[in-house]
């Protein structure tokens, strides 16, 4: 872990390595080269680090593990072997819900994971995804993402695990945890990012500016930075490309330096969003990259992904030689650098490990742990009976964009929509008999769905995918595999953007043919303009996009029992169908085995147990909006007159609350015992009974919230302090037992010091933010200032099973 | 992979004496090689000249050529899958007292359905197998090699001659005359210098050349000379004239329209555009990230798997 194993030895080699290396070998290990931009055969090595490397990107293209590896292997071996040096790179991917390298195993999206509040099941993912990129010799990926997602409008929230700094804490150490393993030597370090507010931006904007204070940005978004920091001693943090308060975070000493790692006491490497050092010239506080380099690594930023701009070569020397850079600033990274790469154990094996890919790669638990983890993320919002379906049923239409599509299963950042990227800007988009003749500047413009800026899909990426995972079954396949006795009729209905009305005929004719329909509808989550939603592709309607909330009323205009499925990065913000439809079941991106996952459930093979990582809004006005608002505002105004915080032209009141998730069986809660004193550094056990009183067995994801009844600062109305899903047969009662340090109730007091507050508190345990099954006070006993960096983030939990 | 030479030295991946490659073919002259050599139109379409006769071929045609057949190939735009195989790889089975000659032209005589997917999944493993290269695709090719044989054998016309001394008479003749025009181009050839060089009548020499290639032998120098000069405006800034006399044109504007006429476009315009095609062969550059070669090579096979 960063921070340990600094036996005396590794620091007097990283000594003797820096006594002997020229300014520009030290550079070097600074630098990272993107492998795309490194021609597979003959790579001339030489030629294009000749200094040495410190980083390799590596992805983005579609190379089997074996020549991936073998990629890797001679770009290590010339490392080792024919620099001065010796000094092998670290190589990196992106890898927030599985490798994105084919045949890497895929995963449901991280808002999705949020959503299974299930730390176990991203630890054990997060173990998977280490083996199988150790295997092709990867050893650092760039996630988690921890950001706290508060605003739907910004088009990454996908890639996030919610809006809760708790549950974003949980489900960070857990992947962490399962990435970096016991010991770096045989683990792979990770990145959590993006340090630090990158979630909340204006207008909902990517790479935007960043409005929040100072006591917001510790409490809310800096947890989860600190929580990995503190839990899991994670290796490495990325700098976003955002401003905070008059500065670009990627060359703020307040947030790199004096935020991180003095107060937050970080100890690994800073690295940079990719070619987010070019921002600053961008946003005119750097003249030229030169400066914006220097800016950038006095700060405290170790290393520039993915290819030299701030902190090229010359550049760099040329700050030293006149004096504006001091070398021992460039030092200083060297050093993190190098201890991270001796941590890592590159110096005794810095190659892949080839016969591991046939042990970690084409495994069926492996599709297994992805189909688990996809049932486990399906939240059940709305549901009057209708389902689970019946498999006698008679016939079924399944209508809508999302109803026979792999592609739209998938999240962004995974190696579906690195296919999807790759191909849109290539020029079997525009028909491949123009390949002979291309180049960049003759690429046409691309067609796009009528009325929109959204280019339409490449017919090519639906077919390779369909070849590349021939398990997979699109949501239509599954339904039809699942009840083969009943008549599945199906129209698609609409495009997913655009405004062709033309299939809404036959999908409404569909729907009357048939007994019940299932309407499956949501967002493409991608980095393609083909995209609805992903990075940089940010909207300020956050409800389906082009005439699919239509198409909704048309269906649902014809009186049959109506099943919607949503599928996008952000839950389905639409009140008109939450209100009109039988059953709604937010799906976020499942992943390859999302049909199935999905069938399992529409038929009742699976109980669903998902519930809500945020809180869903009506419409754009309401952002941003969450459950643990402060006391007195948003949703949660108690006032007797009842007419602050609310709105003239609607309720103000979320569609979906926080936490919520339905289940086929009901859960009962009873028997809350806690502790009704304890010290300001003590620990606090609350524990209570669950039971499950339907007669389906099933899970329940048991909620522990608790509120400041009066602070000396403002307090949230309730905060997740901790969760357990809890496995319950039909019948059966488990006792949930909560331990939490006390310490995790700090705030920043008025003088910005953490503060443990005597006073009285509230518990609640309940089934969602808003469904409080149990209630009771308890007493802090003194005040007390903590150091934040050894406070508590989350419960420990444990179960016990009552006979 | 754009260009084929006209004495074909083939060299083979991973010592396999087959190799694949899907190539964007823009202009092939009249050339032959031992190898048997199998054309697999992806996209696009190719007008092949073999011997005599000419082709059009469409996307998903396949066309066969046999040993030392002499063939050449024009296309405005195209994506095709080359195999080429030497005639050895049969001999070992079946024997050297016969040489087999194949008749596969989808563009003269349709294949029935089965037989040509049958065909084309097979060259589609072969190119996705070696694509990925997964552990033991060399064995995957092989057998992915013997069963496109098989096939060929199976399900395709074919006849077997004993060797023809005619023949390879013939090519030792075309090859002279090759050699001589390859060595001597930058001199001051003409119909009567080459026929003396090789120990022919004028007319005997005109009239074999245009037989056994399907072009008339002044065009020939014609090209061999453009050809010359378009890879000197690709690897040199020379100024044109220098480049011109580099390639045995005296006068500039004959090298001027000789060079219109081959290639479409003057000789500045070509620079200009393989400059933007530097690295159309490895890599592209798309929203500041790369695609490659094997994204391509999986979207235009696995429709055939």
């Amino acid at each position: 872990m960063a921070g340990r194993g600094r036996s005396k030895s590794t620091e007097t080699r990283i000594n003797e390595f820096l006594r002997k290396m020229s300014l520009r070998q030290k550079i070097a290990q600074l630098q990272c080269l993107f492998s795309v931009f490194i021609p597979r055969s003959n790579p001339n090595f030489s030629g294009i680090m000749p200094d040495g490397i410190g980083e390799i990107a590596f992805g983005y293209q579609l190379d089997s593990p074996e020549k991936s590896a073998e990629f890797i292997e001679r770009l290590q071996r010339y490392l080792v072997e024919e620099t001065e040096l010796g000094i092998p790179a670290i190589i990196h991917t992106e890898a927030i819900s599985g490798g994105i390298i084919s045949e890497m195993t895929q995963f449901p999206s991280p808002i999705g994971l949020g959503a299974t509040w299930d730390p176990d099941g991203v630890q054990k993912m997060a173990e998977l995804i280490r083996r199988q990129v150790m295997a092709v010799g990867i050893r650092r990926v760039l996630s988690p993402v921890v950001d706290v997602a508060r605003d739907p409008r910004w088009g990454r929230m996908g890639e996030t695990f919610g809006e809760d700094p708790a549950l974003c804490s949980q489900m960070a150490v857990a992947y962490v945890r399962g990435m970096q393993g016991e010991r770096l030597s045989e683990g792979v370090l990770a990145c959590a990012k993006h340090f630090i507010g990158y979630s909340m931006s204006e207008g909902g904007l990517n790479q935007s500016r960043n409005p929040i204070t100072p006591r917001e940005l510790r409490e809310v978004y800096a947890k989860p930075f600190q929580a990995v920091i503190t839990e899991a001693g994670i290796g490495s943090i990325m700098a976003q490309y955002g401003a905070i308060d008059g500065e670009m975070v990627i060359g703020s000493k307040p947030l790199l330096d004096n935020l991180l790692r003095r107060e937050m006491k970080f100890r690994g490497t800073v690295v940079s969003d990719y070619m987010a050092i070019n921002r600053m010239v961008a946003m005119k506080v750097a003249e030229n990259m030169g400066k914006a380099g220097i800016m950038a690594i006095k700060a405290g930023l170790d290393q520039e992904f993915p290819v030299p701009a701030g902190f090229k070569t010359q550049l760099l020397i040329d700050a030293v030689e006149n004096g504006e850079l001091d070398e021992e600033i460039i030092n200083r990274s060297v050093r993190r650098v190098l201890r991270q790469k001796f941590q890592l154990g590159l110096f005794e094996n810095p190659y892949p490990r080839r016969n591991d890919i046939k042990k970690y790669y084409y495994n069926t638990d492996n599709d297994r742990m992805s189909f688990e983890l996809a049932q486990k993320s399906l939240v059940l919002l709305k549901n009057d009976g209708v389902l689970p379906l019946k498999k006698n049923i008679k016939s079924i239409a399944v209508i809508g964009p999302h109803s026979d599509s792999l592609r739209l299963m998938f999240g962004g950042y995974t190696y579906p929509a690195v296919l999807d990227m790759t191909l849109e800007a290539n020029v079997i988009a525009e028909g491949m008999e123009e390949y002979a003749s291309y180049s960049r500047s003759e690429k046409k413009a691309l067609e796009t769905y009528p009325g929109s800026n959204i280019t339409v899909e490449n017919p090519m990426v639906e077919s390779m995918l369909r070849s590349m995972f021939e398990k997979s079954q699109t949501i239509l396949q599954a339904i039809r595999n699942t009840c083969k006795n009943a008549k599945i009729i199906h129209a698609r209905g609409c495009d997913y953007a655009g405004c062709d009305r033309s299939g809404f005929k036959q999908a409404v004719e569909t729907v009357r043919a048939a007994d019940v329909a299932i309407l499956v509808i949501g967002g493409k989550l991608g980095w393609a303009q083909s995209s609805t939603m992903g990075e940089n592709l940010d909207s300020m309607n956050i409800g389906l996009p082009g005439v699919q909330e239509d198409l909704a009323r048309e269906v649902l205009s014809t009186g049959k029992p109506t099943v919607v499925l949503h599928l996008s990065g952000r839950p389905l913000s639409s009140e008109f169908i939450a209100e009109n439809c039988n059953a709604l079941l937010e799906c976020w991106s499942p992943s390859v085995w999302g049909g199935q996952a999905i069938a399992s459930v529409l038929f009742g093979d699976f109980n669903p147990s998902g519930k809500l990582p945020v809180t869903v809004a009506r419409n754009a006005g309401q952002i941003p909006l969450y459950y643990n608002h402060v006391n007195g505002v948003s949703y949660h105004n108690k006032s007797i007159f009842k007419q602050e915080n609310m709105y003239v032209d609607g309720s103000e009141k979320p569609l979906f609350y926080f936490g919520q998730g339905l289940s086929y069986t009901r859960f009962e809660y009873s028997n809350l015992r806690l502790d009704k004193e304890v010290c300001s550094d003590g620990k606090l056990t609350v524990s209570a009974d669950v039971r499950n009183a339907g007669r389906k067995d099933g899970a329940e994801i048991v909620q522990l919230y608790i509120a400041d009844e009066l602070g000396s600062m403002l307090r949230p109305n309730k905060e997740l302090a901790g969760f357990k899903r809890v496995e319950l047969k039909a019948g059966e009662t488990k006792t949930v037992v909560f331990t939490v340090k006390v310490s995790q109730f700090a705030f920043l007091d008025v003088s910005m010091k953490w503060k443990v507050e005597a006073g009285d508190m509230t518990v609640m345990i309940g089934s969602s933010s808003e469904d409080i099954r149990l209630r009771d006070t308890f007493r802090i006993i003194g005040n007390s200032y903590v150091d934040a960096s050894k406070r508590g983030f989350y419960a420990d939990t444990s179960i016990i099973t009552l006979s | 992979m754009n260009e084929f030479y006209i004495f074909e030295d083939i060299e083979y991946h991973e010592k396999i004496p087959v190799k694949h490659f899907i190539a964007a073919i823009e202009e092939s002259w009249g050339h032959w090689h031992n190898e048997i050599e199998v054309l697999f139109v992806l996209s696009g379409t190719l007008q092949i000249t073999v011997e005599e006769s000419r082709y059009d071929l469409n996307t998903g045609d396949i066309i066969l050529i046999n040993s030392n057949r002499i063939h050449s190939i024009k296309s405005e735009g195209n994506l095709t899958f080359v195999l080429q195989f030497v005639p050895e790889l049969i001999y070992q089975i079946y024997g050297k007292d016969q040489t087999y000659y194949f008749n596969l032209n989808t563009a003269v005589s349709e294949l029935n359905k089965e037989t040509a997917d049958k065909l084309k999944s097979v060259l589609a493993r072969i190119g996705i197998e070696y694509s990925r290269m997964r552990d033991g695709y060399k064995f995957f090719l092989w057998s992915y090699f013997y069963e496109f044989v098989g096939c060929l054998f199976r399900y395709c016309d074919y006849k077997a001659q004993t060797s023809d001394p005619k023949m390879s008479e013939d090519l030792k003749k075309v090859t002279a005359i090759i050699n001589h025009i390859n060595k001597h181009f930058k001199e001051d050839l003409s119909l009567e210098t080459i026929a003396e060089a090789v120990n022919m009548n004028v007319m005997a020499l005109s009239k074999f050349f245009r037989k056994k290639t399907g072009l008339s032998i002044l065009f020939y120098l014609k090209m061999v000379r453009i050809n010359h000069a378009k890879q000197l405006l690709e690897s040199s800034d020379a100024p044109v004239i220098e480049i011109a006399q580099e390639c045995g044109f005296y006068s500039l504007p004959t090298f001027y329209r000789a060079f219109n006429e081959i290639v479409g476009i003057s000789p500045k315009e070509y620079k200009k555009t393989r400059k933007s095609h530097a690295f159309k062969d490895h890599i592209q550059l798309v929203q500041g990230y790369l695609m490659v070669d094997s994204v391509n090579e999986y979207a235009l096979l696995h429709k055939y798997l």
